[in-house]
């Protein structure tokens, strides 16, 4: 049974304490708070209306991060998945949102971790030993570990990066922009020369015919595994536009029906992919 | 002997004989051959008889402007490098063909891989670099087993490495490979590529003449401006000048490719019509509508401007430049919005990132464009091309990125017709464009109706 007032007298009670206590209102202008001279605030990455970061994962706020404290990961310009960090943060939870924000179909497959490589760590540090660990030969190194597994796994560069004692986001930034893949092909790599020499050359063409002919568009890759089709600028084709390279061999001056003969070709001898081993 | 080139690169006959002399004749592995034709007759010259001042001297008498995109002159560039007080100096020769379209320094490194390397040295010689690296795109390997090949049977024969030729003066000499995004053409990105970090530009001032790989003194030309170096050294500024016009003396590497029958690499004079250039491709497979002179940068000549001359001053006045050397050719079922789009996405994708006019203006004047494409355009959109462009070229970093939203202007000012079509009844004037040129992610949010809150 309650006493009466005893409830004024315990609201009271709350009021007398908070009386006491140190104020934290801060009467801005006026008065500044102190800010350590390191604090940069809260982190935040902000999205455009298409739901597509405005990162472009250049990884330059990480390298100049003093305490190492940024993880990454995003896509860049070129479309390519690059991470850095554990293995789900930031983004991967809040893209799915974003996209949804924006009024499109969320692509939560984007997220699936398909970088996961085994990395013969032997055989990087003999490359890297090969160069004389130099950094200028940074490039060359990429260039070789790409030969081997088709693309720049992410362990294999985090073992450049120990190895040369390179900070892991320069390593990172530099094969971000070097022209590498970051993320393995599925089955054939069909890649449909984009150079403005191609395009005006009939290039365009090609690639719709060749985005019919598979059912998917440019960078993705078939269900079945067996095609990945993309472009690229550098194909280099010159005298022989429009060109597209299957794997590693260039063709050209092509039409449309010699085009989608190449994958008619390929049809019976597709390999299957390698989605099934990464997804589990 | 093989004196075959990577298929790819086909010789058209531009009437000049210069730096293609001997190319698919002569042997690219052979230093004997190279030295009968005259070669390494320039570096013995510079080296033995002349001081580096009369060695600059001669590059500055022959007005000798970097065949690169930017057209400075080599000389200045040079008189920069030998005042900056430094133990050591570094040339580097840029072979790493940033724009895709152009295959001239290709042809030189695979066809004659000594008249690149002679440049090198001569350059290094001049201005008192002990160092030169040839940066060569890694995709390229013909060039580089070629390039490699020269440099070791040069060094056997005393004419690159230690004490060129008996004298005090020592280069050497060394083949990177490289790799990067367009930007890496950028003379500043190119550096920091070969660090082994992003190649990414730098502010300049401080230039790379001064201050640039591992903050020593750097020059920084492409391979055909270092074969220009080595023939007129072998030869002298009056013979440079027999080609080409007084303001541009001299004879330039053309990649001519697009709607033309044989696309290919000719040596012209400057100053040849942009008509007889594409006629030296064998014409257009259809009828010519406009040619984009000088890479992603490039800017738009219409049909009835071509009759003009292929030659620094003369295309800056029209409104293009010589660039990386590229004229593409479109025909008349070519629609100039789909195709200003395309260059500035190839621009936009290519961006390094570092400065955010780059980065984030060409993306919106992507997006603008393909409102525009898309006939829905917003009522000021034609207006905002421009005003965004104007900032994307007075804000910029990198060259590459001031000459980003070119093809875009160039076209609109010549092809308004189109743009308005576009925009105003959704309809292609050159019936080319289907809905696939469309930012597909505009679609979907169109039928949204726009953007929702969460």
């Amino acid at each position: 049974m309650a006493i009466p007032g005893s409830g004024l007298i315990a609201g009271m009670g709350v009021t007398l304490r908070n009386l006491f206590r140190p104020k934290v209102t801060l009467q801005y202008p006026e008065e500044r708070p102190n800010i350590p001279d390191r604090w940069r605030g809260r982190l935040d990455l902000i999205y455009d209306p298409f739901g597509e970061h405005k990162c472009e994962v250049c990884f330059q706020c990480a390298q100049v991060c003093p305490v190492e404290a940024i993880d990454m990961s995003g896509f860049d310009s070129e479309g390519n998945r690059i991470r850095y960090g554990l293995p789900e943060i930031y983004d991967e939870r809040k893209d799915p949102n974003a996209y949804r924000r924006a009024g499109l179909p969320a692509r939560p497959e984007r997220n699936a971790a398909r970088w996961q490589e085994e990395v013969d760590n032997a055989w990087v540090d003999s490359v890297i030993d090969g160069f004389g660990g130099r950094p200028e030969s940074l490039v060359a190194i990429f260039g070789a570990v790409q030969t081997k597994y088709g693309y720049l796994p992410e362990p294999a560069l985090r073992r450049i990066s120990d190895r040369m004692t390179i900070h892991w986001a320069q390593v990172f930034g530099a094969a971000g922009l070097g022209g590498f893949r970051l993320l393995p092909a599925e089955g054939h790599l069909v890649t449909v020369c984009s150079c403005a020499a191609c395009r005006f050359a009939g290039g365009d063409r090609i690639l719709a015919a060749l985005e019919e002919e598979l059912g998917i568009r440019a960078g993705d890759a078939t269900d079945d595994a067996s095609f990945t089709l993309e472009t690229d600028a550098n194909v280099g084709s010159g005298a022989i536009a429009p060109a597209v390279r299957i794997d590693t061999l260039v063709y050209g001056p092509l039409t449309v029906d010699e085009a989608r003969h190449l994958i008619y070709a390929r049809r019976a001898d597709a390999r299957p992919g390698r989605t099934s081993r990464v997804r589990a | 002997m093989d004196v075959s080139l990577s298929p790819q690169i086909r010789i058209l006959d531009g009437g000049q004989q210069r730096l293609l002399k001997g190319i698919g004749t002569l042997d690219p592995g052979s230093l004997a051959a190279y030295r009968k034709a005259g070669g390494y007759k320039g570096l013995t010259r510079s080296v033995t008889e002349r001081s580096p001042d009369e060695v600059i001297g001669e590059i500055a008498a022959a007005h000798l402007r970097g065949r690169g995109g930017a057209g400075f002159p080599v000389a200045d560039k040079w008189r920069a490098a030998r005042a900056a007080p430094s133990d050591r100096k570094i040339v580097v020769a840029n072979v790493m063909g940033a724009d895709p379209t152009s295959l001239g320094d290709r042809t030189l490194a695979e066809g004659n891989p000594h008249l690149v390397l002679e440049g090198a040295l001569i350059a290094a010689a001049a201005v008192g670099a002990s160092e030169a690296i040839l940066a060569v795109r890694r995709d390229w390997m013909l060039a580089i087993e070629r390039l490699r090949a020269a440099v070791t049977d040069a060094e056997a024969a005393h004419l690159a490495g230690y004490l060129i030729l008996g004298t005090d003066v020592s280069v050497s000499v060394s083949v990177w490979e490289g790799s990067g995004a367009y930007v890496a053409g950028e003379e500043t990105a190119l550096i920091h590529a070969l660090q082994g970090d992003r190649g990414m530009p730098l502010i300049r001032p401080p230039y790379p003449a001064t201050r640039g790989l591992w903050g020593v003194p750097t020059i920084v030309h492409n391979a055909e401006t270092l074969a220009h170096v080595a023939w007129i050294s072998g030869r002298s500024a009056a013979e440079f000048a027999k080609a080409g016009t007084t303001s541009s003396p001299g004879t330039k590497l053309v990649t001519v490719a697009g709607a033309v029958r044989t696309p290919g690499v000719a040596e012209v004079a400057l100053g040849t019509s942009v008509d007889t250039i594409i006629g030296l491709a064998g014409g257009s497979t259809g009828t010519v509508k406009a040619a984009f002179i000088g890479g992603p940068g490039a800017g738009a000549l219409a049909a009835d401007e071509l009759s003009g001359g292929y030659a620094f001053d003369q295309l800056a006045e029209a409104g293009g430049h010589i660039g990386s050397g590229s004229v593409l050719v479109t025909d008349a079922a070519t629609c100039m919005v789909a195709t200003a789009r395309f260059l500035l996405d190839f621009s936009a994708r290519e961006a390094c990132g570092k400065a955010v006019p780059c980065r984030i203006g060409t993306r919106r004047l992507v997006e603008t464009l393909d409102r525009i494409l898309a006939a829905t355009p917003r009522p000021n959109d034609l207006v905002l091309l421009r005003e965004l462009s104007a900032k994307i070229a007075d804000t910029a970093l990198c060259r590459l990125e001031s000459l980003a939203p070119r093809p875009m202007l160039t076209t609109l000012d010549r092809f308004g017709d189109e743009y308005r079509a576009h925009a105003e009844r959704g309809v292609c004037l050159a019936g080319s464009c289907s809905t696939d040129a469309v930012n597909p992610l505009l679609t979907p949010l169109a039928e949204a109706g726009g953007l929702r809150a969460s």
